[in-house]
């Protein structure tokens, strides 16, 4: 059975620009909350790229029933309370609210972890993985200590296993 | 007349919603007063532009102050002071709108891409793996 696991706009959208949602959808459940699925906004292609999945139903919806941390804005502490509720693994980039959530209890993963363990497990070449780390650098919207790491346990990956 | 925009009430996702149908469906009036010297300028140009006054300036507020708030959530953002979140609630851009000017602002910085292969050469070096760093060297140039 897959884990399940709910995300914030950040990691959706950088999830996508890495090309990580098939990687995604094989494993875990995916939820996404309906706060989640506004703030992506209607006409951009992360945005498009949900709708679709969500009519298909391969990413499921659902609301948190509760709101235990009321801190930041509506996706995040939507996604935040979700998985608290839920106890469901938390993907989130924004490094805020990551680390609200990791205070409150919850497990969270941002892209450039998932993307990391993808290459530990062998399922993504080093060439894909440092083509990524190189787009989000160039990008800028992930904090630098965060690719600083990534680079760092890649190269730990590589040393030990010869990936 | 004149308002200051009340960041809780326009966060309100209620309020959002019904300020919304009231830009589709409503209009609101502002009365701007213009000197001569501004209301002649401003003619001229509708008159060149073959567009009204009012529709002119309806126009210009609302693109001036969509790249306003769109400056304002990147550098918040930048600065570390908000979450994407709380600045897609504050401002009611969505968040790749907002990530995409935050990648407009920070992308293509070349210290942070020299920052990134220097450490990959520095762990290139200490585990004696020169593949390493050519592939991320390669990587860069793609």
């Amino acid at each position: 059975m897959q884990r399940g696991a709910t995300f914030d706009s950040s990691f959706w959208v950088h999830a996508v620009y890495l090309d990580l949602v098939e990687f995604l959808l094989s494993d875990f459940e995916l939820i996404c909350t309906k706060a989640v699925e506004k703030e992506l906004g209607r006409d951009n292609p992360t945005s498009l790229r949900l709708k679709a999945l969500l009519a298909e139903r391969n990413i499921k919806q659902a609301a948190p029933r509760s709101e235990k941390i009321k801190l930041y804005g509506d996706g995040e502490r939507a996604a935040i309370n979700l998985a608290l509720e839920r106890k469901l693994l938390l993907l989130i980039d924004d490094w805020r609210p990551y680390e609200a959530a990791q205070a409150a209890g919850v497990e969270v993963v941002n892209s450039l972890a998932y993307l990391v363990g993808l290459y530990e497990q062998r399922r993504l070449t080093l060439e894909r993985v440092l083509n990524a780390l190189v787009r989000i650098t160039r990008r800028g919207t992930l904090r630098p200590e965060w690719i600083q790491s990534a680079v760092r346990i890649v190269s730990e990956i590589r040393r030990k296993g010869g990936n | 007349m004149d308002t200051v925009c009340g960041e809780d009430r326009i966060g309100d996702p209620t309020e959002r919603g019904k300020l919304m149908k009231k830009e589709k469906h409503e209009k609101t009036t502002v009365t701007v007063r213009l000197t001569d010297e501004e209301d002649q300028v401003l003619r001229r140009l509708c008159m060149l532009k073959k567009t009204t006054k009012t529709g002119y300036l309806a126009r210009l507020a609302k693109d001036q102050a969509k790249r306003e708030l769109l400056n304002y959530a990147a550098g918040e953002y930048l600065e570390g002071k908000a979450s994407l979140s709380e600045l897609a609630k504050k401002t009611g851009l969505d968040v790749p709108t907002i990530m995409d000017e935050v990648a407009r602002i920070k992308g293509g910085e070349k210290r942070a891409v020299e920052a990134f292969l220097s450490a990959v050469e520095t762990l290139s070096k200490l585990n004696k793996d020169p593949e390493f760093y050519d592939l991320a060297v390669k990587a860069v140039r793609e």
